[in-house]
């Protein structure tokens, strides 16, 4: 499956994904998952245990420091 | 995953909680009072400066001390403008924007008016990572801040990553004087000249604070600081996030173990404040180190 995603460092870009997990797409990501935290389009907060709605447009908020 | 409380789904999963929205929400300022409690932070009847850039961090905290505390204390925010272009002059718009809202007033000191110059000209002029000479004009210029409206007591909003991330950093230094001296009430030398620090959030995580501030609405904006990220400290930072998510609450054994290293130290043990020959406020050295930067870059 693909998932498309927003981010204000990289704008947007499609993802594919084989399991569909959010800890996949954590993982192709880079991240870790105290390190994000990801937004459906539906204001859905992803846990890392959860599996990715496929028609689902996630927002990827790193967290950062400061502030 | 669901809520440990509600069984609704969770839109959290940390050492503090597995937890929906709205419990995640009562969690969170739960454990800020407990820590003000426990390490009695706020006293009925104290003026609490609450350090304020504008951000996720701050607008939390403020919201937060504002809640709990603004009928039985003064609050005052205070913020520091670094002078940082396209970043600083945003979140201060925002911190007036909520400040009117929770009805604090708020007071602005800046790096230009201390120095002569930006944050932004300090950078173009000054070799190194621009965060070492950030954080000791920001430090400066808090305690100065506080101490000219009169606070009992400052609040900065620093969270556990950022603890753990000062642990870590100077054990790595092997500065173990300089560990003694964090914790959620910091400075251990009582001196007229300097304003205790309270950290109400030191058992709250970075995401925590950051997934706080946007359930609540908090209109922050969502990107660091364009000079954050570099050498050190952003190295650590990055190494503490992977730890915590591989070993669920590592940021907290690390804070702890700081705490009983503290607890068992002579924390005045050889340590002599003196006054700064050129501002007045103490200082270890006879120059202070925000005036010996002063210097170096009115010159």
């Amino acid at each position: 499956m693909e998932v498309k995603l927003k981010n204000v460092n990289f704008g947007e870009k499609a993802v594919s994904l084989s399991s569909g997990s959010v800890k996949e797409l954590i993982e192709k990501l880079d991240l870790n998952d105290d390190s994000v935290i990801l937004i459906g389009k539906n204001g859905r907060i992803y846990t890392k245990d959860e599996k990715v709605d496929e028609k689902d447009e996630i927002n990827v908020i790193e967290v950062f420091s400061g502030g | 995953m669901e809520c440990e409380v509600c069984n609704l789904p969770a839109v959290v999963s940390t050492n503090n909680g597995t937890l929906c929205g709205e419990h995640f929400k009562e969690r969170f300022e739960s454990i800020t009072l407990e820590t003000i409690k426990k390490y009695k932070l706020i006293k009925r009847g104290e003026t609490v400066a609450v350090a304020n850039s504008g951000g996720k961090d701050s607008l939390s905290l403020l919201y937060i001390i504002s809640k709990y505390f603004r009928k039985s204390n003064k609050i005052i925010s205070i913020t520091i403008d670094e002078g940082i272009k396209g970043y600083r002059d945003k979140t201060m718009e925002i911190m007036k924007e909520y400040c009117k809202r929770y009805g604090v007033d708020y007071k602005i000191y800046s790096y230009k008016d201390f120095t002569g110059k930006t944050m932004d000209d300090i950078t173009g002029v000054r070799k190194g990572i621009p965060c070492s000479a950030c954080g000791v004009l920001r430090r400066y210029l808090i305690n100065y801040a506080a101490s000219e409206v009169k606070a009992d007591k400052v609040a900065t909003a620093h969270n556990m990553d950022d603890e753990a991330e000062n642990v870590v950093m100077n054990l790595v230094q092997n500065d173990l004087e300089k560990m003694i001296r964090l914790g959620a009430y910091s400075g251990i030398v009582k001196d007229g000249g300097f304003v205790p620090r309270i950290k109400p959030f030191l058992f709250l995580s970075e995401k925590e604070t950051m997934l706080f501030s946007i359930l609540n609405g908090i209109n922050a904006i969502h990107t660091p600081c364009p000079y954050a990220g570099f050498g050190f400290r952003g190295l650590i930072s990055r190494k503490i996030k992977q730890f915590e998510t591989e070993f669920k609450g590592s940021k907290r054994n690390i804070i702890e173990s700081m705490l009983k290293i503290k607890e068992s130290t002579d924390t005045k043990k050889g340590i002599k404040i003196n006054r700064c020959i050129h501002c007045g406020f103490p200082s270890i050295n006879e120059v202070c180190e925000a005036c010996k930067l002063r210097m170096e870059l009115q010159n």
